[in-house]
């Protein structure tokens, strides 16, 4: 499978300040393929969470086109794309993304219920071992610290094999130790045959990456 | 863990928002079905009220109202009893414009040893009345015989107990239906009961003001005009003399029963119309409010593949099942208000008050939740638009 990014821009409108508008992501061509790790670095506020959210159908570009298997994401109605990413696509968002009222287990087994799988327990269970969270399987997110809720995000992203993982800064939140641990699964993911794409600001992510990109003031650039 | 199970796990997780929101449903429930089988109540009240006094006119000794008003006799179970010659019911007979005339006897028994308990006791002619019989018929086939007595719906003996009244002996063969009127405390009996009721007071020394035969007494007499006689000849028995009577009209007594009823269900659709728009803006405000709170939620819904529909229908579902359980509790405690107190409620408010059946509650009641479910559902629309909107980068940018 091949996710293609084409002339992908988007454009901001501020409310304040001197200029109004400001380009986030510049004229960006990019393709996602299976098996493969791509690692995006680049100074904060440089537009990678947005290319990133652009390319997981979740946010509609200004310009230019996102195309999984010759269909393009943002000319699909809101049900099918939606579809579409629960079949195809796993994030891990930057921020705390948990379901306050599911358990541990429920939350990472929800987006496979969602996408109508058949639920990846022990692919889940096998993950969360390696992540020391399967003590934590039934215990309520409210309850966990800011570690493990990100590796609760990542085992949720992984048990299902999903094509596409769209990761914005994984290892955030993490001790060097789980940071290695992470980027070892993502690595692992796309050895399976999934494309993983990687926003980060860890220098040692480059190391697992089979492509590393970089961006500059929303300048798409491989480095 | 399944999708459409969500929104109860997302209720039962939060305790404290979901029962706030429920108390605001249970006051729309509440006062929806309260205030319906009142309504409901009084105006079958006055229907069964039309139904039994089912005269044109209502003549009465001109000395009645000195002792009681009948028409609290016959609304509020007032017992009381006023006596004429029976030959009054021969002269209307006679009278030009009557299609039917019949006679009924009041005895108002003690609270004494000679006495179960202080009722009404109306004695009336199986052969020419045309009210107590056919409400009597809908439960009691065969004739009365002596000493035999049915019983109003409120009057505490069972079928096949006796009663004593004065001294007598009495067995309870029937129990009436409700109609909701002071008629529901009355017992009633033939006249030749009544006659020896009348007698057995008389020989304990209860005062009643019989001159003469007990048996040649009558207390009111129920009137059927010939169509279009009536007001001829309510006037031509209003002149009539030995003894002077005044006369009742039925349609008066119901009109005056009508207008108050009218006030008060005025009273109560304004109250629930008030109790509606107060609780529908609260609801849509707590909604919006809560559903502030969960943007970030909503967003991470978002993120794992779950359409604007989905989140949209997720919210919706939440509002549904608040309004469900709110309405079943709302009415559940208008149930535990009315049915116990339908007593108080009616002498509360001076009216008839018949309390429709348990089908028509059943009605009521699935009328009242879907109500509710609607206005709940409304309530929750805008809520369940903004969240199905919901900004993703609220959980793609940490900290947002």
């Amino acid at each position: 499978m091949e996710l293609i990014a084409s002339g992908l821009t988007r454009r901001f409108l501020r409310h304040s300040g001197e200029s109004n508008a400001f380009e986030a992501v510049r004229p960006a061509d990019l393709t996602l393929r299976s098996g493969e790790m791509t690692v995006l670095t680049g100074r904060s506020g440089s537009g990678k969470t947005t290319l990133l959210t652009m390319l997981a159908g979740l946010l509609r570009p200004s310009g230019g086109s996102v195309t999984l298997d010759s269909r393009d994401l943002y000319r699909l109605s809101d049900a099918e794309l939606s579809g579409l990413r629960a079949k195809h696509f796993a994030v891990i968002p930057q921020g705390a993304s948990a379901i306050s009222s599911l358990t541990v287990m429920e939350n990472i087994l929800f987006p496979t219920a969602l996408a109508g799988k058949k639920p990846p327990v022990s692919e889940a269970e096998a993950l969360m071992e390696r992540l020391g969270i399967l003590n934590l399987r039934n215990v309520m997110p409210g309850e966990l610290s800011g570690g493990e809720l990100r590796r609760m995000a990542v085992t949720r992203a992984l048990a299902g094999s999903p094509d596409f993982v769209f990761a914005d800064e994984p290892t955030a939140d993490l001790d060097d130790g789980n940071t290695v641990l992470v980027l070892t699964l993502l690595r692992e993911a796309a050895q399976n045959g999934a494309s993983v794409f990687v926003v980060t600001h860890e220098k040692d992510a480059a190391a697992y990456a089979d492509r590393l990109l970089h961006m500059d003031a929303g300048n798409l650039t491989n480095v | 863990m399944t999708p459409h199970k969500l929104p109860l796990r997302n209720l039962l997780r939060r305790p404290g928002r979901t029962a706030a929101l429920t108390v605001l449903v249970v006051f729309l429930a509440l006062s929806l079905f309260a205030g319906s089988v009142i309504v409901m109540s009084l105006n079958s009240g006055l229907g069964s009220l039309e139904n039994r006094l089912g005269a044109d006119l209502i003549v009465v000794p001109a000395t009645a109202r000195g002792k009681v008003d009948p028409e609290k006799i016959w609304l509020q179970g007032t017992t009381g009893y006023y006596y004429m010659s029976a030959s009054k019911l021969e002269e209307i007979r006679g009278m030009q414009g009557v299609a039917q005339a019949s006679a009924q006897v009041y005895l108002a028994s003690l609270r004494a040893d000679c006495c179960s308990m202080p009722i009404q006791v109306i004695g009336f002619d199986p052969e020419t009345d045309f009210t107590i019989r056919p409400w009597i018929g809908e439960r009691l086939k065969a004739d009365l015989g002596p000493l035999e007595v049915v019983v109003g719906s409120r009057v505490s003996a069972g079928v096949n107990e006796t009663i004593r009244i004065y001294g007598e002996s009495c067995l309870v063969i029937a129990r009436l239906a409700p109609t909701g009127t002071g008629l529901d405390t009355a017992v009633y009996c033939t006249m030749d009961t009544m006659a020896a009721l009348l007698q057995a007071a008389r020989d304990l020394n209860h005062e009643l003001k019989i001159d003469g035969d007990p048996a040649r007494v009558v207390s009111a007499i129920y009137v059927k005009a010939v169509p279009g006689e009536a007001d001829r000849l309510e006037t031509a028995i209003r002149q009539t003399r030995n003894p002077k009577v005044t006369v009742i009209r039925a349609r008066t007594v119901t009109s005056d029963v009508e207008r108050s009823l009218g006030g008060v269900a005025h009273t109560i659709t304004v109250l629930i119309v008030c109790v509606w728009i107060l609780a529908l803006i609260l609801l849509t405000a707590a909604f919006l409010l809560l559903g502030g709170e969960r943007r970030r939620e909503f967003a991470a819904l978002r993120a794992l593949g779950m359409s604007r529909g989905g989140l949209a229908g997720i919210a919706l579902k939440e509002a549904l099942l608040v309004s469900l359980f709110g309405g079943l509790i709302g009415i559940g405690l208008a149930l535990l208000f009315l049915l116990p107190f339908s007593g108080l409620i009616e002498s509360a408010l001076g009216l008839p008050f018949l309390q429709p059946g348990w089908q028509t509650m059943l009605i009521l009641a699935a009328g009242t939740l879907l109500a509710v479910c609607a206005a709940g559902s409304m309530a929750s629309v805008f809520s369940a638009r903004r969240l199905s909107r919901v900004d993703i980068s609220t959980i793609m940018r940490e900290g947002a």
